[in-house]
């Protein structure tokens, strides 16, 4: 064999190595899964409240998605407000203000969402700030759970848009 | 006779050190030379071995602190707290790990400045430079994942700025964000519990093997000095708990520690986060990394190179000036809290600018002027100490030194069971350094073979 051969051979065996080698470790890929820790995988399907439960302008807290754990149920980062609007219209909103974390809340007299903490002002509509420092950030958007109302009046949340304590502005889910 | 006896028993101990190093020459351990000077030497040479000693309290304290800590979103901060107030002995550990933090960071960004200035990561020092300089980014980080675990104010305030800095990346941000921080406070302060105990401090582990020279320098009365001199400004100036985060109400005014304000100024300018946060001292780092393959001259001294001493000057001239306008937030209480802590771009990046000019310009005009000097007059050679000291004298200092610690520790002992944790945290580093003192006495004395 010559020379050339030799290392030619040597040069396939590498790669026929380094190509079984990344298949073996491929499927552990799926670690991230793990890492995301979003409860349970995938788009949690959660039943929050019935419709006759919360009366027009005004607003209730619930936990999503709920673990069991009561430690993790505790995190605000799991701390939502279902918001029933004067025209009846439903909206979800991370209760985590974008501008330092502090817990929001709708406030019926006033017709907005409001930070105690620096003053920030969110559009109960839409979760955009209009006042305030989170107004003056880039990412202004508190994120919003998606819902589903099924035949009977039962509120589901079915998944959030947006980063919590960051804003629905940004990419991911 | 009597002294034969000795030497014949003194031969025996020294068999079995013998013996014993003969074994260890089988281990990696011998790759490693320490020597232990025999008289004094600026400590400017070992920084380095010094910030790795920090390193060690660090990890002494770090381990006796995780038997209460709890890494838990309801418990972590009554944890501390219990440590800090309660728990006996807590209070002198927290302040010592908490001390050594700030320690560890300073010595290892003097040693890095002064490793530069002094043209040390040529000579085939580069994979030394590069290591040291991903060491001294883990120490930071190291840091402030540990100053997190907290969860007061402070604490959250640097979380929120780091996990919106990571969000901030372009397309990957939110992802890695979440794959790092998982999905809430819970997940947070786990994850970086075990980043600050385990993952980071093995990663130093690993780069410290390849950022260690072969030969050590171990000298054990500048080390105790400056040991018990971090637990003397530890009972000085103990930390404070902070308050309790509580999304539900106000918090006060807070800034991140004093290593990360110069990013929090730059946040505070109100440009692009992400160019402010993340893209800025990344380059930073790069530009420290690339030193070595951008100055190939072989002149060591920093006259010879003055471009690259430049850099440095302006470096260091812009940490000082970012870090001190972090601390700063208008102290007017009338307008907004958010509108206080904004930082004019204007004077910011005026100033910066006007620093780095005068820098370089300093430095050019310094070497100049140092070269002609250099030049003129060929190095002198540093005259030596002429003090004498017996042997007898030396003894005699050393069981004066000995008898001021043993009044010292009872001191400590007694303020402690009084109450008065930090006169005792003085007392025992003053006692520490003591002892630093006392080992150089001992070696001066012997180093100059004068028996009287
Ligand atoms: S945390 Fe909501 S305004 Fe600052």
């Amino acid at each position: 064999m010559t020379e050339e051969r030799k290392s030619r051979r040597s040069f396939i065996q590498t790669i026929l190595a380094a190509v079984s080698g990344l298949l073996a470790i491929s499927p552990f890929s799926e670690i991230v899964r793990y890492l995301r820790s979003r409860g349970s995988a995938g788009s949690i399907r959660q039943k929050i409240a019935n419709i006759n439960d919360l009366p027009p302008n005004n607003r209730l807290v619930f936990t999503y998605p709920i673990t069991g754990d009561p430690e993790k149920d505790k995190d605000p980062f799991r701390k939502f407000l279902l918001i029933k609007l004067p025209d009846g219209t439903l909206k979800a909103y991370s209760m985590v203000c974008v501008h330092l974390w502090c817990l929001v809340d709708y406030k019926p007299e006033r017709l907005q969402i409001e930070c105690p903490c620096h003053g920030s002002i969110y559009d109960p509509e839409t979760g955009v700030a209009f006042k305030g420092p989170a107004a003056a950030q880039p990412n202004k958007t508190l994120p919003e759970v998606k819902l589903e109302v099924d035949e009977n009046g039962d509120i589901y949340a079915v998944g959030v848009v947006g980063v919590i304590g960051y804003g629905k502005e940004a990419a991911g889910s | 006779m009597a002294k034969k006896q000795q030497e014949a028993k003194k031969s025996r101990i020294v068999e079995a050190y013998e013996w014993t190093l003969s074994r260890l020459e089988r281990t990696i351990f011998m790759g490693i030379r320490f020597f232990q000077p025999k008289r004094f030497l600026n400590p400017h040479g070992f920084l380095g071995m010094l910030t790795f000693i920090t390193f060690i309290i660090l990890g002494i304290t770090g381990v006796l602190l995780m038997f209460y800590y709890k890494p838990s979103l309801t418990s972590a901060y009554d944890s501390v707290k219990a440590i800090n107030d309660d728990i006996e002995f807590g209070f002198i550990l927290r302040n010592i790990h908490y001390h050594a933090s700030n320690a560890m960071v300073f010595l290892a960004l003097y040693h890095m400045f002064y490793q530069f200035f002094a043209g040390k990561y040529k000579l085939r020092n580069e994979v030394i430079w590069i290591t040291g300089v991903l060491l001294g980014v883990l120490t930071v980080i190291e840091a402030y994942t540990g100053y997190d675990l907290i969860l007061n104010e402070r604490a959250v305030l640097a979380i929120n700025i780091g996990a919106s800095l990571t969000n901030s990346i372009p397309f990957i941000g939110p992802t890695l964000a979440q794959l790092l921080m998982g999905s809430g406070f819970s997940d947070i302060v786990i994850r970086f519990y075990v980043f600050h105990v385990f993952l980071i401090p093995v990663l130093m582990g690993i780069l410290m093997l390849l950022h260690f020279p072969r030969n050590l320098i171990l000298d054990l009365p500048m080390i105790s000095v400056i040991a018990g001199g971090i637990i003397v400004t530890a009972g000085i100036f103990p930390v404070d708990l902070g308050a309790k985060f509580t999304p539900e109400v106000p918090p006060g005014i807070t800034v991140p520690e004093w290593y990360l304000t110069s990013l929090y100024a730059f946040i505070r300018t109100g440009i692009d986060k992400f160019v402010a946060g993340v893209l800025a001292p990344t380059l930073f780092i790069l530009l420290f990394l690339a030193i070595p393959f951008i100055d190939r001259k072989k002149a060591v001294h920093w006259s010879e190179r003055p471009w690259v001493s430049g850099i440095g000057v302006a470096a260091l001239g812009q940490i000082i000036v970012t870090t001190v306008w972090g601390f700063y937030v208008n102290p007017d209480p009338t307008i907004e809290l958010a509108e206080r802590l904004e930082i004019d771009p204007l004077p910011y990046y005026g100033t910066l600018i006007a620093v780095t000019l005068a820098a370089f310009a300093l430095t050019l005009a310094a070497s100049e002027w140092v070269k002609e000097k250099r030049k003129k007059r060929p190095r002198e050679t540093p005259q030596t100490f002429k003090i004498r000291v017996s042997d007898k004298a030396a003894t005699l200092g050393a069981i004066i030194l000995i008898i001021l610690q043993l009044v010292i520790a009872g001191l400590a002992l007694q303020a402690y069971t009084a109450g008065q944790q930090q006169l005792a945290l003085i007392e025992i580093g003053a006692s520490l350094m003591i002892f630093g003192f006392l080992l150089h006495l001992l070696r001066f004395a012997s180093s100059q073979g004068v028996s009287k």
